[in-house]
């Protein structure tokens, strides 16, 4: 994939969708091509992690304690909080089918943040929205 | 995709149902003065008229604290039904008296019903065009919704002699105005069903609504604690108060009643002194109409959107006071010179009622009905029922007492006693209306100053939400940043920085500002840039015009080192540095003139006037090019980048305003602008509008707007850009990779102008592919270009 592509794919991220595409240009430059066969295992719950993926192409499932939590499609992302905070996955990653990935690490996040204000801003907004969007989860009927 | 522009809304939406409705509303209203005046001038003539003006009155204020009631608890739809429906009964019933019993008497109320009608006429529309258009629309909008009014009244006022012939009396004409009541009451109900949503529900309370554009109605339960009724909240409430406008143009319609009828009764009078049979009147008034709706419509179709565009709401709401002020004085002048009867006089009265008519239905009813915008949604209707329905009666009532008054102790000359009063309310009419512009210009500062914000989920296609690249919070985090020890290492930094300053050596200078790029560093750099303006402003300077996106990096963390005082090193410095630098370090240094320039800076305006002239054309290539784009997914990256370009010069133009508004009216508006709710955007955006001096008043819409109405935007920033733009190459893809503009100096976009050629099969991706290679050696568009010759 070309930058152009891969900031394209990058945009479809919602953690990313507020950070203007230029200025993610770096973040693609920076990001690793990753390929899986179909189950492949990206992560185990419990391993320590630092790392983000981005589903290119693909479907992705992931479960905890062997149970099904979710089926993660072109767009979808794993990982966004262990790019921020390392920490030990939360869930079991493993390839339903051929599936394409960008990998972002750590360093590369945080020199992007300390660099361009503008990238901090754009996560802190994606998680904001996300955390919006848990909460009415939780308010709403028929929620635990 | 996430980069969709917001789309303009397809099709012509309610405004033909609208502009049906005023046409329904002019056949009634023109049916009803028709044989109403022609009736009754020939039973009573005209010197009975202020009678009937004080009958009005009283009908007026008797009615309308039930008619705001009503709309305040039922919808408009709900209540233009039935007053419609009574209104075809007594017309009705009016003709049938006047058939059989062959008594003058129903000529009062139809002269009686006429005012009323109108002013109901306008609030059912104003009220149902506030529900389904926001406050720009309304501008945009509105004079078209208001000619359907003068075509009805032109087309009643073509037919009426050929109906007067065909049914032989005038009063049977009242046949025709009760039909033309049942087809407005048609076209209410057809509206209604067709936006039942908007139209068809009862207004909520204030404390409950959640109205995008309230100025005071909370929107979460602990800021409706606290809310209080429209007219009594203010600062300490939930938002502004509204009486301010309220009686702003409370007075400014009273004003505007006063004047017209006091033009409406010199016409009839000197009509009457002329004309002496019902008929020769009917047909005078008919011809007059024709001839008043000729100009009108021309009026409305040549000048007055582009008037209305060019002069905004000002213009609005002084046109009309100023016209009828000048023909009255010219009356004035006639009936003191050659006297009340002459046809100069005649002709100056019969000019300050066509321009009055006109610009009342062309630029006033706009101008006032956009106004009421700025109050709450859930009392919007009722207000102007209420200021409408008990004031204009008022003002009518008390122009007939001032003519009765003239008539019983002016001898001789009252007819010139009268052009006099009326010149003179006119002169106070110019002035209630500088003063209604200046109450909505602070009604809609203030809702933006004062609305209370909930916080609510933003669906995930808004990509204008993304945050700020640099706001007071963020400056205010990097100053807290800031170790407060004086190291012993940030203390000889700032000496060495001192001493390079004074010998001006710039390595030194420059070695220091590169460990800003190290994290560890920073802190006691910034803090020692912070110690020495003028080590800092000969960096800044070094460093304003970066090549790459890492320099440019270097310059945001430079101005970032900007105390929050006003230094007026270092602002000299960071001035130049807005129009030298890249635009995004440029928003940067933007954002820290809002934080560091002190509010009565007297550079302020012309900062700002900088940064906009310098983005306008910039804006102009970005928005053209978007406009050829089309929503193809292959051309998705270009589009996102040409649309991030236009948020950062939305946010440049925010920042620019904030250097003249107060930042919390600006960073209102960023929210709303924001926000997918149409209403809250267009409210920002009109805001803005009338708040910000004239001299840039159309670059900051221009700029704020661009997502909005792309179509718009591109018009203005063409009207904007004229005299120094040239045409562009039709070719969007071969304009920015092969073509000489700002546009083709931004390597990103070259870039995903090379792969969007490329994506979509453009028969010259090859030729352009190697243009760039021969013109570039950034990596990107080097990776991209290669990509594209070897065919993907």
């Amino acid at each position: 994939m070309i930058t152009v592509d891969r900031v394209t794919a990058l945009r479809r991220v919602d953690l990313f969708s507020a950070v203007p595409s230029n200025i993610l240009a770096f973040v693609a430059a920076a990001a690793t091509e990753l390929s899986m066969q179909e189950g492949e295992i990206l992560m185990r719950q419990g391993e320590p992690g630092d790392r983000l993926f981005v589903i290119v192409s693909g479907l992705l499932h992931t479960s905890v304690n062997e149970h099904k939590l979710a089926e993660l499609g072109p767009g979808s992302v794993v990982g966004e909080f262990a790019v921020l905070v390392p920490e030990s996955r939360s869930a079991t990653v493993t390839a339903l089918e051929v599936t394409a990935l960008l990998c972002v690490d750590k360093t590369a996040m945080d020199e992007l943040l300390l660099d361009y204000p503008a990238v901090a801003s754009g996560i802190i907004t994606a998680l904001v929205r996300r955390f919006q969007q848990y909460n009415q989860t939780l308010a709403s009927p028929g929620s635990p | 995709m996430a980069t969709t522009v917001r789309a303009k809304k397809t099709g012509r939406g309610p405004v033909p149902l609208l502009m049906a409705q005023t046409f329904a509303h002019g056949m009634l209203c023109a049916f009803t003065i028709i044989p109403g005046a022609a009736l009754f001038l020939s039973a009573y003539d005209a010197r009975r008229l202020p009678y009937v003006y004080i009958l009005i009155a009283i009908t007026g204020i008797f009615a309308a604290p039930f008619f705001s009631r009503a709309l305040r608890r039922y919808s408009v739809a709900s209540v233009a039904i039935p007053v419609l429906s009574a209104l075809s009964i007594i017309l009705t019933a009016c003709w049938a008296t006047l058939a059989i019993t062959a008594s003058a008497w129903p000529s009062v109320v139809l002269e009686v019903l006429f005012p009323l009608t109108l002013q109901i006429g306008f609030v059912f529309v104003g009220s149902q065009a506030s529900l389904l258009l926001t406050v720009r629309e309304m501008k945009e909008r509105f004079p078209s919704i208001a000619s359907g009014f003068s075509l009805g009244f032109l087309v009643a006022s073509l037919t009426a002699p050929a109906l007067l012939r065909l049914l032989g009396k005038t009063d049977r004409l009242l046949s025709v105005t009760a039909a033309a009541a049942l087809i407005y009451l048609a076209l209410v109900l057809v509206t209604r069903h067709r936006y039942p949503g908007e139209l068809g529900t009862r207004p909520l309370p204030a404390k409950v609504v959640d109205d995008p554009t309230s100025s005071f109605a909370p929107r979460s339960p602990e800021a409706g604690a606290s809310a209080t009724g429209p007219s009594g909240t203010g600062p300490s409430g939930t938002g502004p108060s509204t009486r301010p406008l309220v009686a702003a143009l409370l007075s400014y319609q009273m004003l505007s009643a006063f004047g017209t009828q006091l033009a409406d009764y010199l016409v009839y009078d000197r009509a009457a002194a002329r004309y002496s049979t019902s008929e020769d009147l009917a047909r005078f008034v008919s011809h007059f109409n024709v001839a008043l709706n000729v100009v009108e419509l021309g009026f409305l179709t040549l000048f007055a959107g582009r008037l209305f565009r060019r002069f905004g709401m000002r213009f609005g709401m002084l046109a009309n006071p100023a016209v009828v002020t000048v023909f009255m004085c010219l009356a004035a002048a006639s009936a003191a010179g050659p006297g009340a009867a002459s046809l100069a006089m005649f002709f100056a009265v019969g000019a300050a009622r066509v321009g009055d008519i006109t610009l009342t239905n062309s630029t006033t009813r706009t101008a006032v009905n956009t106004a009421y915008q700025a109050l709450p949604e859930s009392e919007r209707a009722a207000i102007q029922a209420r200021t409408e329905g008990i004031g204009v009666p008022a003002a009518i009532g008390a122009s007939g007492i001032v003519l009765l008054a003239v008539d019983r102790f002016v001898d001789g000359s009252s007819t010139l006693v009268v052009v006099a009063v009326a010149a003179l309310m006119c002169m106070f009419w110019n002035s209630s209306g500088f003063v209604a512009y200046n109450r909505y210009r602070s009604q809609l500062r203030d809702n933006l100053r004062f609305r209370r914000f909930t916080l609510r989920p933003v669906g995930p296609i808004d990509r204008s939400g993304r945050p700020l690249l640099t706001d007071e919070t963020e400056a205010k985090a990097t100053f807290l940043e800031t170790p407060t020890d004086d190291s012993a290492e940030a203390v000889a930094l700032a000496s060495k920085l001192q001493s390079a300053t004074a010998e001006a050596d710039i390595a030194t200078l420059s070695s220091l500002a590169d460990r800003l790029r190290t994290p560890e560093h920073r802190p006691i750099t910034i803090q020692a840039l912070r110690a020495s303006p003028d080590a800092l402003a000969v960096l800044l300077n070094e460093h304003a015009k970066p090549n790459a996106i890492n320099d440019s990096a270097l310059l945001t963390w430079l101005v970032r080192c900007v105390p929050a005082h006003n230094d007026e090193t270092v602002v000299r410095a960071l001035v130049p540095l807005l129009t030298r630098t890249p635009r995004e370090a440029g928003a940067t240094i933007l954002g820290r003139l809002n934080f560091a320039m002190q509010p009565q800076h007297p550079d302020r305006l012309s900062v700002a006037e900088a940064v906009l002239l310098h983005d306008v054309p910039y804006a102009d290539l970005v928005v053209r090019a978007l406009v050829r784009l089309t929503q193809d997914d292959r051309v998705a990256s270009l589009r996102t980048a040409l649309l991030d370009d236009g948020y950062l010069l939305r946010e440049r133009a925010l920042l620019a305003s904030g250097l003249i508004l107060d930042p919390q009216t600006v960073n209102r508006a960023r929210q709303w602008l924001s926000s997918p709710n149409e209403r809250l955007a267009a409210a920002a955006i009109e805001s803005l509008e009338v708040n910000v001096p004239k001299s840039i008043k159309s670059h900051v819409v221009a700029l704020v707007q661009f997502d909005r109405n792309l179509d718009a935007t591109a018009r203005l920033l063409r009207h904007l850009t004229t005299h120094q733009s040239k045409p562009p190459e039709p070719d969007v893809f071969r304009n920015i990779v092969t073509g000489d503009s700002e546009l083709s100096a931004r390597p990103w976009t070259v870039a995903c102008a090379l792969q969007s050629a490329a994506a979509v099969g453009h028969p010259d991706s090859h030729q352009f592919a190697e243009a760039a290679l021969a013109r570039w050696s950034n990596p990107i568009i080097v990776e991209t270009a290669t990509w594209a010759l070897r065919g993907h």
